[in-house]
């Protein structure tokens, strides 16, 4: 059977999930291989930096991407195409500038390169082709000032 | 939230065409700063300026995925490519568009081209003659 573990957001919301798909977090796998050395069924992890909202959705987009092959590491350097950009990905990434933020710094902090790739790429995006104030413009909402995430 | 992270921004900077780059720098200090840090790894240049977009949907543009097709730039002359102000030690692509008139003095110094020393690929395009 499939190894159930629990993540706890900063919010305090637990969410139950499947080990392989939450070891697509570098962060995650290295807690459960080193910290409990692969005894981990059932555990529970504190996630303090990521909030319910954006935990949910870095988990649907796990479980989207859990038969990804695994990337290669290139020498150190980082092969900045690896990720393909699908569909699925460009829907799943139409969200307000805070979700988006929210999910780059996720992604960061959880080490999940693939996720990390799309959104800075979905990012690049908003800001490709534009002139200076078209960028201030582009990156201020009702919700947000320019610069609150970037 | 906190703002993202220097090195994130420079990530994000990484999916840049130069012209694009070039806006960013006029964004703010912070922008500027990692803007001009960014490692092209892409260049296409040419020496003339372009009145119409006919090469935006051109064969050459699916040699490999490009994210931007500002790759693409008008901004800087051939002439002053040692000027090019971003960092080009990472360049491995290095396509050109030459069109030649009586005032050519397009060159590439031999000291920049040694710089590149990660350049995988050099594609020289002879483009005509300027309409002088």
């Amino acid at each position: 059977m499939s190894n159930m573990i629990y993540l706890q957001s900063s919010d305090g919301d637990i969410f139950e999930t499947d080990a392989q798909i939450a070891k697509c977090s570098g962060t995650i796998r290295f807690m459960l291989e080193d910290c409990y050395m692969g005894e981990y069924e059932g555990v529970l992890i504190p996630l303090p930096n990521v909030n319910s909202a954006i935990l949910r959705k870095v988990l649907k987009w796990a479980d989207h991407h859990k038969d990804d092959p695994v990337p290669i590491e290139d020498d150190g350097h980082s092969v900045k195409q690896v990720s393909v950009f699908s569909s699925w990905d460009a829907e799943f990434l139409e969200v307000d500038q805070g979700t988006l933020f929210g999910l780059v710094q996720a992604a960061n902090y959880l080490d999940i390169q693939g996720l990390l790739d799309v959104t800075c790429k979905t990012v690049a995006n908003k800001i490709s082709g534009k002139t200076a104030d078209d960028i201030r413009n582009t990156l201020t909402t009702n919700q947000n000032k320019f610069q609150d995430f970037i | 939230m906190e703002r993202v992270s220097d090195e994130i921004l420079l990530k994000i900077f990484g999916y840049l065409g130069i012209r694009s780059l070039t806006n960013c720098k006029m964004v703010c200090k912070r922008w500027k700063m990692w803007a001009s840090e960014v490692k092209l790894e892409q260049l296409v240049i040419r020496n003339y300026r372009l009145e119409d977009s006919q090469f935006y949907d051109g064969k050459w543009l699916s040699t490999d995925e490009p994210i931007d097709l500002d790759d693409i730039t008008n901004i800087f002359s051939l002439r002053r490519f040692d000027l090019i102000p971003f960092q080009l030690d990472r360049l491995k692509r290095l396509i050109v568009y030459l069109r030649f008139g009586n005032s050519t003095s397009d060159q590439i110094s031999i000291a920049t081209l040694n710089k590149l020393t990660r350049l995988e690929h050099l594609q020289l395009m002879n483009e005509g003659w300027y309409a002088e």
